[in-house]
Order: structure tokens, then sequence, then C-alpha cells
């Protein structure tokens, strides 16, 4: 049990490790944010360039999270330094560069610690929940 | 030739630092003409909101700046500056809200069996808010920079509505604040938690050692107070003050960084600029005080005296900082951090 936590635990000490978060003293472990989470899961699929993401990450979750273009690209950018999304390739599109972008192997394993962190949250939530049902019956 | 829409856009993107915009303007500019096109009179036209996208861009610039992440160098020496700064700021409230509580803990063992005065009342239960700068000072100096700035804020508001209610009508001034030149040193703390380099750490030992050290010293200080044997009432001796303390612990720093920084000419002028900064400024105030003063109003002609020299050994040594750390800052290239 203690050893499947460190598993899901560690990618994400990485994370703050790598982000700055952690000094040389203290590690904290800092959950990752809902866009950024959206941006990792859109590019696993295929890379995808800026505006791609944006309609990605808004048919994911369901119009609910709807990044603007400053707040991708300050996502973008701790991604890229945090090295969990890498620049894929550019294309040429109507006389522009278009840079596509790819999510890296600790990217993934960022993503799927994080996706288990929520899993088990949204478990435990549902456990409690049922477990009131009976009692809510008896008082309607 | 560009669009009008994309002239706007690049407008708003140059509130960004440089070393962002060499980076990613190109690559924004082209997500957010993606979502544009050409209207019946063939202009472009967004069909994102151009308000809410400019807010985007003028948050990420505010949070860019803020931390440093993209700053060259030279910058990242002042973003360190700031942070040293805000450590020496919340150590000297963090001792001063010590202090007031001693002083606090004082008044409650003097009136033990009997009814204070309602100001005096007031004054012990108020100390207990100050506690609030000790909890900002340690989650700062631990590294728990958002605890920290949260606490700030907090201790300041609570900070400014007891100086309010002081100047209405009676007087539980906070001690934390008014021992610290009022609003511009609440002013200072509050902005400069919210800077933070990107590479800062916990650096917890030392401040909270000198923290540890701080409060003892004017812990004996406060304990005049209230011990008669120590001292009389309230009763005023050379250095027996916090600002002294602090002036004198200010100018061993000054004294013990220019020794550190003469031989190693690789040092980063970090602490020569903090220090200059915070030492100047109080050095000044303090000089332009006791040539405004009469002796007596600062406590009697030996006061005077130690009053007068340490505010010019402040100024002096904070020269000699602040000419020490320009000229290494000079030496540093002016090239991207990232490059």
């Amino acid at each position: 049990m203690i050893g499947a936590v460190r598993q899901q635990v560690q990618p994400l000490r990485r994370i703050a490790f790598l982000s700055g978060y952690g000094g040389s003293h203290y590690i904290h472990v800092v959950p990752m944010t809902e866009p950024a989470f959206f941006v990792l899961t859109a590019l696993l699929r295929a890379p995808l360039h800026g505006y791609g993401i944006v309609g990605e990450v808004d048919g994911l979750s369901g119009g609910r999270v709807r990044l603007k273009i400053g707040s991708l690209y300050g996502i973008l950018d701790r991604l890229v330094a945090e090295g969990l999304v890498e620049l894929d390739r550019e294309e040429p599109h109507q006389g522009r560069l278009r840079r596509y972008y790819r999510i890296t192997d600790a990217g993934t394993e960022a993503l799927r610690a994080e996706a288990a962190r929520q899993a088990a949250n949204a478990r435990a939530a549902t456990r409690r929940l049922r477990a009131m049902q009976p009692r809510w019956g008896a008082t309607s | 030739m560009s669009s009008p829409l994309e002239r706007r856009y690049r407008r708003v993107v140059r509130l960004l630092p440089a070393n962002y915009r060499a980076h990613w303007e190109e690559d924004m500019v082209a997500a957010f003409l993606d979502a544009a096109e050409p209207s019946d009179t063939g202009q472009m036209v967004s069909h994102r909101s151009m308000w809410a996208e400019r807010l985007s861009v003028m948050a990420l610039a505010v949070r860019l700046r803020l931390n440093g992440s993209h700053a060259t160098s030279r910058a990242l020496v002042w973003y360190h500056v700031v942070h040293r700064i805000a450590l020496m700021v919340l150590l000297y409230q963090a001792v001063a809200a010590t202090t007031s509580i001693e002083v606090g803990v004082g008044l409650v063992m003097r009136y033990t069996g009997q009814d204070p005065p309602v100001y005096e009342s007031i004054y012990m239960w108020s100390r207990l808010f100050d506690l609030l700068w000790v909890a900002a000072f340690g989650c700062f100096a631990l590294g728990r920079f958002v605890v920290a700035r949260v606490l700030v804020l907090l201790a300041s508001a609570i900070g400014v509505a007891v100086t309010i209610v002081s100047i209405n009508g009676f007087n539980p001034a906070s001690y934390a604040i008014y021992q610290g030149s009022l609003w511009a040193w609440l002013a200072i703390s509050v902005a400069a938690v919210f800077v933070t380099p990107p590479d800062a750490h916990a650096s917890g030992r030392l401040w909270l050692g000198a923290y540890l050290v701080g409060s003892l010293l004017t812990g004996l200080v406060a304990a005049r107070a209230f011990v008669p044997l120590i001292a009389g009432y309230w009763r005023r001796l050379p250095f027996g003050d916090l600002t002294h303390l602090a002036s004198v612990a200010l100018i061993i720093a000054m004294v013990v960084a220019l020794l550190k920084a003469w031989p190693d000419r690789h040092r980063s002028p970090r602490w020569l600029l903090a220090l200059a900064i915070v030492a100047g400024g109080i050095g000044a105030k303090r000089l332009m005080m006791s040539f405004a003063m009469d002796a007596s109003a600062l406590g009697g002609p030996t006061y005077a005296s130690v009053w007068l020299v340490l505010a010019a050994t402040l100024v002096c040594l904070a020269v000699a900082c602040a000419a020490a750390g320009l000229l290494r800052l000079r030496q540093l290239p002016a090239v991207d951090v990232r490059s």
C-alpha cells in the first residue's frame, strides 16, 4: 500500500523539484492545475500547435476549460521548462511558422500519476456518497 | 503586412518580458490569429474576446515579472536583492512582534489579581495578532512563500485597522508596525514578499537563528520595564531599543558582507545591495531625525550621541556596500538566463 502511494507521489515530487518549488531543504508536492492537466491530456494523442491545444482542451473538458492564449503560453512555458512537454516540429502555415508540441515520457508519467491521484479521490468520495444514500432514503 | 488585429495583439504582448517574447511571441500571435477569420470587409476578426485575451496576457506579464523566470542575469540579481529585503523586513517585524508579546505578557503578570486599565487591557490582547508576523516570517524563511504572503496581508490589514483605531481614540498601536517607520515599512514588506526569484529556496537555519538571538536580546530590553532590579520603569539606555539593536545588527552584517566580497571577485552582489538599500534608508532617516530633533527629545545627550554615531555608520557602510555591489553587478554579463 505504502509502496503504491510512493510510486504515485514520486513523479509529483519530480515536478515539484523541477518547477523550482522544491528547495534543497524542503520539497513541496504541488498538485497539477486543471488547465495543465488538460493540456497534457490533449497532447497524448498527437502533437498539436497552440490553437489546436486550445480546441482540444475545450472539447476534452466539455467546454468547462476555455484557455486564453496568454494562459496557454504560461502553462506551456512551465511545462517545457519542467521537461513535461517539448517542441515536436515547425510547419509553415499561411506565411507563418506553426510550432507543434508533444508530451515527453516524463510528462506522460506525471499525467498518469495525477490521473491516479484524482481517480483515488473520486473513488473515496463515491464510496462515502454511496454509504450515505440509505440514510437519505430513511429521512425523506 | 500585418493586420490591425495582429498589431493590436502585439501591442499587448509587449507587456511580457523581452526574454519571454523572444521565445514565445510569434507562437502566441500565430495561435491568436488562428482564431480569427476574414470578415465581409476583408478585415481579420477574432471570435475570441479581445479583452479576455488582453487580461490573460497582462496576468501572465505580472506573474513572469514577479517570479523572474525569464529575467536576465543582472535583473535576476535584483530579484534576489528584493527577496533578501523581504527577509530582513519580516525578521524585524517578527522580532518586534515577539517583543510586543513579551511586553503584553509582562502587563498580564503585573495585573494578576486586579483589573488593568482599559488601555492596557486592549494592549495586552491586541498583542496576540502580532503572532501573525512571527508566523509570516517563519513561513517565508522556510520557503512557504504562498502561506507567508497570505499571513503578511492579514497581519498588515489588522495592523492598519489597529492603527486607525489608535488615531481615533485609545492608543493600542501595534508595536510591530510602529517601530518600523510606519507605512513605508508595511508597504515594503507587503510588496517584497510577492517577489520570488525562480531559484529561491528555504534558508531557515540562518534566519530562524537570527530571530531567536534578536528576540532574546529584545526580550532582555523589554524586561527592564517589569524588573526594577535590571533598570527602572521605561528607563532608556544606549542600545536599549529595538531599532538600535537592529542598526548594530545591520552594521555587523555589512562589515561581514564587505569582508567576504573583498577577496572573492565572483561573489554575487545580492547581499551587498540588499544591505545597502535597507541600511541606507534607515540610516538616512535616523540621521535626518538626529539633526532635526533636540537631544532631550532623543533621551538625553548620551542617547543622542549613540543615535548619531549609529546613523552615520549605517550611511557610510551602506554607501560602501552600494558601491561594491554596483561594481560587481556591472561585471556580470547582460545575457539571457536561458540562452
